[in-house]
């Protein structure tokens, strides 16, 4: 990437260094797993991505955004199995800037090592673009919560100790009755299931259920009513991360899909002559460009601390779209192989699949754009 | 012109409608990774099996029109299914119009009732379109050939009693030759393992390998050589082979599309069905435009095929554009579900791991493309790296 600084090159080598030599064997059959093995969590621990949010007095490695992105590009090319955890903890710990010391002291040091790990819970049965519309209730009972209700499609939450969720303390206030809890899953009264979905199988994709579950008030983060913007501005850095995951699974096939066509015989030489096979590279190395262009300028803009919402948005419909139908296109370049568990390209795109859905959906991120390029009085109306 | 199903046609539509809706919806035959033969017993009852062979076994003479309803019927109900039946027929047409007589004697009876099935081999894990590449070989000798090769992947393989080879004897190898056998899958020699794909399971794929593998002179298929010509006529390059799967990808796409719309009617967001939204109603309005189109080019190519008119280019149309169009509706299905479609609570992500595969089973995309190119723009469209190959040169040449 053309303005990295020299710091974000020579921490996107370590990264890649990393990844390529810890993390290449098993992979595939990682890909497989209903959760994420340990043994990759302790190494990604130990090589600081649990912690690139979390501040250095609780133990962590802050980086800046353009460098959390490397990392998630770097990881996800070789080994997408903890992505969702990767993800909820560096959306987590900046969350946990609004919560009391107690709340901060007690899980950031053990979040940042990945001996605890923790899920973030928006979406529910009947709403899932609409983030305001939220049922989920939390109702103050001196000096506790009381929370019912449930949250739906919680990638890690099948695995992790604690939830961030968004519940509403005030019905009548919409958006800024939504407020936000960090809830163990030890407490009684919650229960969960997992999905069996399509790919990103070992994020663990899961349903919790709320009955009653009583919590202090100290498990708050930020105030009453605050939840719906914190909740945005981590969407923003998360949806960006979602696409760069995606470029860097695509990057890899596109590397594996070259080699391919260079020795695939067929007509006499290999298909890599003809323009039917390399203009569908050329067109997958253009789209998959494109958008990690998009999704570094989108980081570069949080670490400047300059308005983003729109950049984060397009990286994220376009970059997660993109990729998914690079994929589809280079699968059949590979032919029957592609087709079957014998490459990962299957696997990949299945997983791409998921990341257009996840965070936020094509329509939202558009509606999105349409708000900001029109103005809220001629944009789409919702 | 006259762009209506006759009265006869409707009623096949029906009967073989309620037959998927009632027993294929929702059986997920994938999942054990094969075909009931109680299925295949039922099918065979309801003649779906003998609508298009010779009267002295017990069928009909449907039209090609008849059977492309049947399969993008069955498709609806269940994919794997179609495909089986569209193997079927290619089989059967292959096994009673070039087999010896005393071989459709014994094998066709038990395949249209459903007791028996057969598999077309012809893809090697090196040769897919370049026909030249094929390194299975059949050998003469006295009484016999003797195969040696592997052929990979094979559909419903695993489970299949015979399979219909193509492959080269030794004076064909590498001249994009090839000639057709009936190979029962108990033969010595034989070795199947599956392959692991990422959908379509009920056609149990695998990979056959032959190791000195004896087959009797008298299963041979037609004549040394005729190979490209009983493929071209009833097997996988035939135009059948392009039209039908397309039809059964369009019927899948349509299943999928249906779900759409009544989940558009159904869910809220923002306080009104997405359905109100464009960006979903325009969707699934391209979508149905796509299909209505799709299924009008595939009977067409059916039609004049029964009018014994050339179809060629109008096969090769349905051959990728349909499974193309396919995949992106199932896409747009899956999508529109949100999370819950990415799981399988719901079909699509199977659909989608299944429509995959029709991108590649009749051909790729590139290939059906230069077939329509040069019927459009000459022989000059056909790159030069390729015109002058035995490969290229006998796909077009029995394809013309």
């Amino acid at each position: 990437m053309i303005y990295f600084t020299e710091a974000q090159r020579s921490f996107q080598t370590c990264v890649r260094d990393f990844v390529r030599s810890e993390l290449s064997e098993g992979a595939p059959e990682r890909a497989k797993m209903e959760i994420t093995s340990q043994e990759v969590l302790k190494k990604l621990a130990g090589a600081g991505i649990f912690g690139m949010t979390t501040p250095a007095e609780y133990g962590g490695n802050p980086r800046d955004c353009v460098s959390i992105g490397i990392a998630f590009e770097e990881v996800c090319a070789v080994d997408f199995s903890a992505f969702s955890l990767m993800l909820s903890h560096v959306v987590i710990p900046l969350m946990l800037q609004w919560a009391g010391k107690e709340l901060r002291d007690e899980w950031l040091p053990l979040m940042g090592r990945a001996e605890r790990l923790a899920c973030f819970a928006q979406t529910e049965p009947d709403c899932g673009s609409d983030a305001s519309a939220i049922n989920m209730r939390a109702v103050r009972d001196g000096d506790y919560y009381v929370i019912n209700g449930e949250k739906t499609s919680i990638s890690g939450g099948m695995k992790s100790d604690v939830v961030l969720l968004t519940a509403k303390t005030d019905l009548a206030a919409g958006a800024k009755g939504v407020t936000c809890f960090l809830v163990p899953f030890s407490t009684p009264g919650i229960d969960r299931g997992r999905f069996n979905d399509m790919g990103g199988i070992p994020s663990g994709r899961a349903w919790i259920t709320f009955d009653e579950v009583r919590i202090p008030a100290t498990f708050r983060v930020a105030g009453e009513g605050e939840g719906f913007t914190k909740v945005m501005h981590g969407f923003d850095f998360a949806r960006v991360l979602c696409a760069l995951a995606a470029v860097g699974m695509a990057e890899e096939t596109l590397g594996d899909a070259i080699k391919h066509v260079k020795n695939r015989m067929a007509f006499g030489g290999p298909i890599s002559r003809f323009e039917g096979v390399s203009f569908k590279l050329a067109e997958a190395a253009t789209l998959i460009e494109a958008s990690k262009l998009l999704c570094y300028q989108a980081l570069k803009l949080r670490d400047d601390n300059l308005p983003h919402t729109k950049e984060a948005a397009m990286a994220k419909w376009y970059g997660a779209t993109s990729v998914a139908n690079s994929l589809h296109e280079l699968l059949l370049l590979f032919g029957w192989r592609g087709y079957s568990e014998k490459l990962p390209v299957e696997r990949r795109l299945r997983d791409a699949i998921g990341l257009r859905i996840g965070d936020g959906t094509s329509e939202i991120m558009k509606l999105i754009i349409a708000r900001e390029i029109l103005g809220h009085r001629f944009g789409p109306v919702v | 012109m006259e762009f209506r199903f006759s009265d006869e046609e409707e009623d096949l539509r029906k009967a073989v409608n309620e037959f998927a809706q009632k027993e294929l919806v929702g059986k997920e035959f994938d999942r054990i990774s094969s075909v009931p033969r109680s299925i295949l017993r039922q099918m065979s009852n309801l003649g779906f099996f003998s609508l298009k062979i010779p009267d002295e076994y017990g069928g009909e003479q449907a039209s090609w029109v008849d059977i492309g309803i049947l399969v993008e019927e069955l498709a609806k109900g269940d994919i794997g299914l179609a495909y089986f039946t569209i193997l079927s027929y290619e089989v059967s047409l292959l096994l009673s119009t070039y087999g010896q007589i005393q071989i459709v004697q014994e094998w066709l009876p038990d395949l249209v009732r459903g007791e028996k099935s057969g598999s077309i081999s012809v893809t090697e894990p090196d040769a897919g379109c370049d026909l030249s590449a094929m390194t299975t070989v059949a050998s003469k000798g006295a009484d016999s050939y003797v195969i040696n090769g592997e052929k990979c992947p094979v559909s419903f393989a695993m489970h299949s009693d015979f399979t219909v080879l193509f492959a080269p004897t030794a004076s064909e190898l590498g001249r994009a030759r090839m000639t057709a056998f009936l190979v029962p899958l108990d033969l010595p020699g034989i070795t199947k393992s599956p392959c692991i794909h990422m959908g379509l399971l009920s056609s149990s794929p695998a990979s056959l390998t032959f190791d000195r593998v004896r087959v009797p002179i008298s299963y041979r298929l037609g004549e040394e050589g005729q190979g490209l010509e009983l493929d071209r006529k009833y097997g996988p390059l035939s135009d059948l082979g392009q039209v039908l799967c397309a039809l059964a990808a369009l019927g899948l796409c349509e299943a999928a599309l249906k779900s759409a719309v009544s989940y558009s009617k159904k869910r809220n967001a923002f306080g009104r069905p997405i359905g109100q939204f464009q960006a979903i109603s325009g969707r699934i309005a391209e979508d149905a435009t796509l299909i209505e189109a799709g299924r009008w080019l595939c009977y067409r190519a059916l039609w004049l095929k029964d009018q014994n008119l050339p179809n060629t280019r109008q096969a090769a149309m349905c051959g990728w554009w349909c499974p193309y169009n396919a995949y992106r509706v199932i896409e747009d299905t899956l999508l529109i579900h949100g999370h819950s479609g990415y799981s399988d609570d719901h079909p699509f992500q199977q659909m989608l791991r299944d429509i995959l595969a029709f991108q590649m089973i009749a051909g790729t995309g590139q290939v059906l493309k230069l077939l329509i190119a040069e019927d459009e723009i000459g022989k000059v469209a056909i790159p030069k790296e390729m015109s002058g190959t035995a490969g290229w040169n006998t796909l077009a040449g029995s394809l013309r």
